[in-house]
């Protein structure tokens, strides 16, 4: 791959020779996703904006190993996770809070109290309201592998190929995981599905 | 089993709203497999949802936060290469600082031997000097003494002394 194919990969040939300002792109481009991406995987979005900081200055540390030959995001999205799984496994070890209970009192999840103006209308105040907290549930509940393969199969430039270099797995596997994860979401939302309040 | 074109549309509409065009392309694959309108609509919706699910607010500063976050793990960089630059700067001299402590050290206990020596030395001058003094005052004092003929009647008047009982006053007398 080119740096000319892939945008990000230009910004980050900026970065190994030190353009700060190329790299502030980078992140302002990245936030959104690598954050939403360590939220669901630790199940913690007030942890997410620190784990998601030092995701961001570990790839600065780290471009002047970035090839080309990988996409930005691909190689992004595959140090957040490892973050994030390091931080699971850290609070596994110490025992730390319920991960299962962070998301146990909806009311006081900023992530629920936020609007997205991006799309405003009928359809977005009912997402913010009991059934997206019926969503966040299901999502949750999805075995890791499963969860983080979907919400990168979200993210306009993944592929399959590319998501099933971030969670290391084969290409049949992570479709395989995709697939499951589906299937399990329409299980269980069924009744909210069929309720026709998603129209777009 | 899912068409390809099912299967395509479902992983797009994930990502966006499907275009005309798209929705075109799934009524003729419906118009073609009406059993599978059931499946795509729970799809669609599924899609719609997950598209729709908000994102985690970011602080207006994150940005800002990583690039001072950097800005600090570089200085700290900075500053554990200075400190390790004066450790390999100290390790690298070690052995040649080693070498010149060991030869000053040397250089202080010969001095010290050497000055040692030269007092010992200097003070047996002195002694030397003063016995030769000595003995030149010791001699000076001999040659003033009378010289040995005064004990030319040493024995006579020795003997003399012993066999008589005279005092030297009555001796004085008779030589009156």
């Amino acid at each position: 791959m080119s740096a000319n194919a892939d945008p990000d990969a230009a910004l980050m040939l900026r970065v190994k020779d030190g353009d700060r300002a190329a790299f502030a792109e980078l992140v302002e481009r990245y936030k959104h996703p690598v954050i939403n991406l360590i939220a669901r995987t630790i199940n913690d979005p007030t942890e997410a904006e620190d784990l998601a900081q030092n995701a961001f200055v570990q790839a600065y540390k780290s471009a002047h190993r970035y090839e080309v030959t990988a996409k930005f995001s691909t190689w992004m999205f595959t140090i957040a996770r490892n973050l994030a799984l390091n931080e699971i496994r850290r609070r596994s070890r110490h025992r730390a809070e319920s991960l299962d209970e962070t998301f146990s009192d909806n009311e006081e999840q900023p992530v629920r109290q936020v609007e997205d103006h991006r799309n405003a209308g009928p359809t977005e105040e009912l997402l913010h309201g009991e059934l997206v907290d019926k969503v966040d549930e299901a999502v949750n509940a999805l075995p890791d592998k499963q969860r983080t393969a979907l919400m990168l199969c979200r993210e306009d430039e993944m592929s399959y190929e590319e998501i099933a270099k971030v969670i290391g797995c084969t290409l049949s596997a992570t479709k395989s995981l995709i697939h499951r994860a589906r299937e399990t979401l329409k299980d269980k939302l069924k009744p909210y599905l069929r309720s026709g309040v998603w129209e777009d | 089993m899912n068409s390809p074109i099912h299967d395509e549309l479902i992983r797009l509409g994930l990502k966006r709203e499907l275009t005309d065009d798209d929705r075109a392309r799934i009524d003729a694959t419906l118009a073609a497999h009406p059993e599978l309108r059931e499946q795509w609509e729970a799809d669609a919706a599924l899609s719609r949802v997950l598209r729709h699910l908000p994102d985690v607010p970011v602080s207006s500063n994150f940005t800002s936060r990583v690039l001072d976050a950097i800005e600090l793990e570089e200085r700290a960089v900075v500053r554990a290469a200075v400190r390790s630059s004066w450790r390999d700067w100290l390790r690298r001299v070690q052995p040649r600082l080693s070498w010149v402590f060991a030869l000053a050290l040397v250089v202080a206990f010969g001095t010290y031997q050497y000055r040692v020596q030269q007092g010992t030395r200097a003070r047996t001058q002195i002694e030397q000097a003063q016995f030769v003094h000595e003995i030149r005052n010791l001699s000076q004092e001999m040659a003033a003494l009378p010289g040995p003929e005064v004990f030319k009647d040493f024995e006579a008047i020795n003997q003399f002394r012993q066999v008589s009982s005279v005092s030297d006053d009555d001796l004085l007398k008779v030589l009156k």
